[in-house]
Order: C-alpha cells, then sequence, then structure tokens
C-alpha cells in the first residue's frame, strides 16, 4: 500500500497516500481491564462511611492516650481525697502525741479541732491569770502575741512544733495555774534520727608515742647486736 | 468528538456538553459519571499514548494516570479550549513526553496478534510490513512531529483541537505537519529500502 504510494511518479505536495496509511494503523482499544481498574481505583472502598482500620501504630498511639487520661484522672483522685481527709490510719505528729498523752481524757473527746492561734488563744483564756514566770513570757501585755522573755530559755523546736499542732483541743487544760509541761519527747526522737559517730575499732593496745627529737638516738647511731 | 477542518474555535458538540454535565458529577464525588468519561475516552487515550510511546504497558499506565489526574482535577475543573476531550489529549501527551524522556521508544506489537498458526496470505503480510514500516519510521520521528501527525491522521482530530492540544496556533501546527509528512515520506523509503533488501536477499538464499 505504502510501497505503492511511494513511488517516484507521485506528486511531491500530495502526501495523501501517507494520510491514508497513518489513517489505516490499527485502532486498539483500551483494554477492558485496564478501564475497570481506573473506575476501581477512584470507587470508595465498602463501608467508607464507617471509620477505616487503624493502623497498629495508630491503635497503640490512641491506647497510650486512653491510658495517659486515664492515669491522670485516678491520680487527680487520689491527691483530692488525700487532701480532703487525711486517712485514718496516718500516724499524728509527733508532738501531738505528746500532747494528747498528757491531756485528759475527760471532754477531750467533745472537743472539736481548732487552728492553732484559735485553740493557743482559748487555752490561756481557760488557765486564768498567769502566776508562773514561764508563763508570763509566754504571754504579751494585754493578751497580745505571746512575748518570749529573755532570761526563760527558748523552747526546742520540737516543743514549738508541739504547741502549733492543730490537733490542740478547747479546755483540755488539767488546771488553770499548772504551767503546761514542756515536752521534750520529741527530741529523743530527732536525735535518734541523727546519724551517730562509731567509735573506731581498736586493734590491740594502743601504740607507743613516738620518741620526741630528744629522745631520738643522735644520727649515725646503730644500737650495738643491729 | 469534533472532526478535522473544523472552524477557528473549538465548536462545542453534544459530547463535550455532556462531559462537562459529568465533570461536575464528578466534582462532587460520584463515581458512575467518571465511570462513562473512563469508558467515552480511554481508547481514544491508550491509542495516542500507544503510538506515541510505541509500549502498550506504557500505554495503560499513561491512560490511568491521565484518568487519576481527571478525578483529582475534577473540582477545580473548568470547560474551556477544546473541552475535556482536548484537556485528556493534553495530559496524555504531557504523560507521554515525560515518559519519553526516561524510555526509549521501541516499536511494538500494535500490528494484531496472528489468530492461529496459519500461514498468511503474501497479501497480509505485505501488509503487516508497511504497518510496521509505518511504526519503525513514525517512532523515529521526533516527538512533536509524531504527536502532531497522531493527533491529526491518525486520530483525525481537527487542526484547530490539535493545535489547542500541543499549544500551537493553527498556523504553526500546519506548518509543523507538512514538516512532520515530509520527513516521515523519508524515513519510510528508507525502512521500505531495508524491507526490499531483506527480502531480496531472502530469495537469493531461497534460490
Amino acid at each position: 500500500m505504502i510501497e505503492q504510494q511511494t513511488r517516484p511518479d507521485r506528486d511531491p505536495d500530495d502526501d495523501s497516500d501517507l494520510i491514508a496509511a497513518l489513517a489505516a494503523l490499527p485502532r486498539p482499544e483500551a483494554p477492558p481491564a485496564l478501564l475497570a481498574r481506573i473506575v476501581q481505583s477512584v470507587e470508595p472502598p465498602a463501608g467508607a462511611a464507617a471509620a477505616p482500620p487503624l493502623r497498629p501504630a495508630q491503635r497503640l498511639a490512641r491506647g497510650a492516650t486512653w491510658g495517659a487520661v486515664a492515669a491522670g484522672l485516678a491520680l487527680g483522685l487520689i491527691l483530692l481525697l488525700g487532701r480532703q481527709a487525711p486517712p485514718p490510719s496516718a500516724a499524728p505528729p509527733p508532738g501531738a502525741q505528746v500532747a494528747a498523752q498528757q491531756l485528759p481524757a475527760a471532754g477531750a473527746a467533745q472537743a472539736p479541732l481548732g487552728k492553732t492561734e484559735t485553740a493557743r488563744s482559748a487555752r490561756l483564756a481557760a488557765a486564768g491569770p498567769v502566776t508562773s514566770r514561764a508563763a508570763a513570757g509566754r504571754t504579751g501585755p494585754e493578751g497580745q502575741a505571746p512575748l518570749i522573755s529573755m532570761d526563760r530559755p527558748a523552747s526546742p523546736p520540737a516543743v514549738a512544733e508541739a504547741e502549733t499542732v492543730p490537733t490542740v483541743q478547747r479546755g483540755a487544760e488539767p488546771e488553770a495555774a499548772t504551767p503546761v509541761p514542756q515536752p521534750v519527747l520529741a527530741q529523743p526522737a530527732v536525735d535518734e534520727a541523727m546519724p551517730r559517730l562509731v567509735e573506731a575499732p581498736s586493734f590491740g593496745p594502743a601504740p607507743a608515742p613516738r620518741p620526741t627529737a630528744s629522745q631520738r638516738p643522735p644520727m649515725g647511731f646503730r644500737p650495738a647486736g643491729n | 468528538m469534533t472532526i478535522r477542518g473544523a472552524g477557528a474555535g473549538v465548536p462545542e458538540t453534544s459530547e463535550s456538553v455532556e462531559d462537562a454535565i459529568l465533570m461536575r458529577a464528578v466534582a462532587r464525588g460520584e463515581t458512575e459519571p467518571f465511570a462513562v468519561l473512563v469508558r467515552r475516552h480511554g481508547s481514544r487515550l491508550y491509542r495516542i499514548a500507544l503510538r506515541m510511546t510505541g509500549d502498550g504497558s506504557e500505554a495503560e499506565d499513561i491512560v490511568q494516570e491521565c484518568f487519576t489526574r481527571l478525578w483529582q482535577a475534577a473540582p477545580g475543573w473548568q470547560p474551556r479550549g477544546a473541552g475535556l476531550a482536548g484537556w485528556l489529549c493534553r495530559v496524555t501527551m504531557n504523560l507521554c513526553r515525560d515518559r519519553h524522556r526516561r524510555l526509549r521508544i521501541v516499536a511494538d506489537g500494535a500490528i494484531p496478534e496472528r489468530a492461529d498458526d496459519q500461514p498468511l496470505a503474501d497479501r497480509q503480510i505485505e501488509l503487516v510490513e508497511a504497518q510496521q514500516a509505518l511504526l519503525r519510521a513514525l517512532a523515529d520521528l521526533p516527538e512533536r512531529y509524531r504527536g502532531a501527525l497522531v493527533l491529526c491522521y491518525y486520530e483525525g482530530l481537527s487542526n484547530v483541537m490539535a493545535a489547542d492540544i500541543l499549544d500551537l496556533s493553527v498556523k504553526a501546527l500546519e506548518s509543523l505537519l507538512v514538516r512532520a509528512r515530509k520527513q516521515l515520506r523519508t524515513l519510510l523509503e528508507r525502512e521500505q529500502y531495508r524491507i526490499r533488501h531483506v527480502r531480496t536477499e531472502v530469495g537469493e538464499e531461497a534460490a
């Protein structure tokens, strides 16, 4: 066909044979599988409305997030409960124990808890006139803030800690004229907690003291027999 | 589809109007109109890609990529110029150009395979040889020449539409077609000389 149309005697400007040959080339159709594949490639998968399945990494991240949230809630709940109501099994401070031991049991059960300043002023009011020198040093003029006289030794920190314990009970003073005993039981606790020096173990009798310069033999002297 | 020899502008056909309507549905994510467009334009795009690349599997990849881009570009697609058919042909040509930069064109089995083992008649053999020679010559053409010939003479698109697809003026396309035909004929005569030479050698050996 083309061979015949490309003869040398043809019109050089006539390319109709070439055009016809190009138009006569096979015209294959697109494979049906290709067209189906193209259509399927854009079709939403079945159940597209539902959430796609999570990949393992996404599942792990989501689980970790919920775990962190649950742990935070549990921790916050524990802290909240711990602040509002201390557990009954919690041991009071040592100073509070001392005060409770020295107070009489009568009337102590009905006494509600109060703050430190309130408890102290109530206790001082119940004690009546100050008669002791120690109590005078603890009470300021005209009922103001308590003063500490210079001739009175300052209470040890453990005692001060015992006076500021909020478990002081109203009306628990046994006798007004009796000065408040100064508990000193807290100090041994501190001492016990303090590290103690351990004596170095002895290894036999102590060595003899080194001779002084005057006791040493002169240089070059060698005792006989050595 | 518009026919070659159209006027200055790309005429609007019923098919192009339907394409625009279908594209609005595709933009909404409907797959059935998309399937209609695939069936309507798929074969033409496949043939163009096949003639441009000379590789069937490459042509399939190009067609699939072209429709994938159509799906992605559907929300912002606006009908203009050569319409959806021109847009698809332009994308296909660009994809072929991109592939051609990486792959060497191999003229292959565009000729239908034999249905059975019966020997072909001489006429059929000559026809097949002539088509293979034409395909080889087409594959040896520069890409711009090949594209113009495929669009205008093989697919029968109008010069206006082909010019729009190739981003040329109609005058430039006509000039391009003249040069392309001239070079194709030169390559074809060379191919036919080779065919005749091979035939002569085979005949002498048989004698």
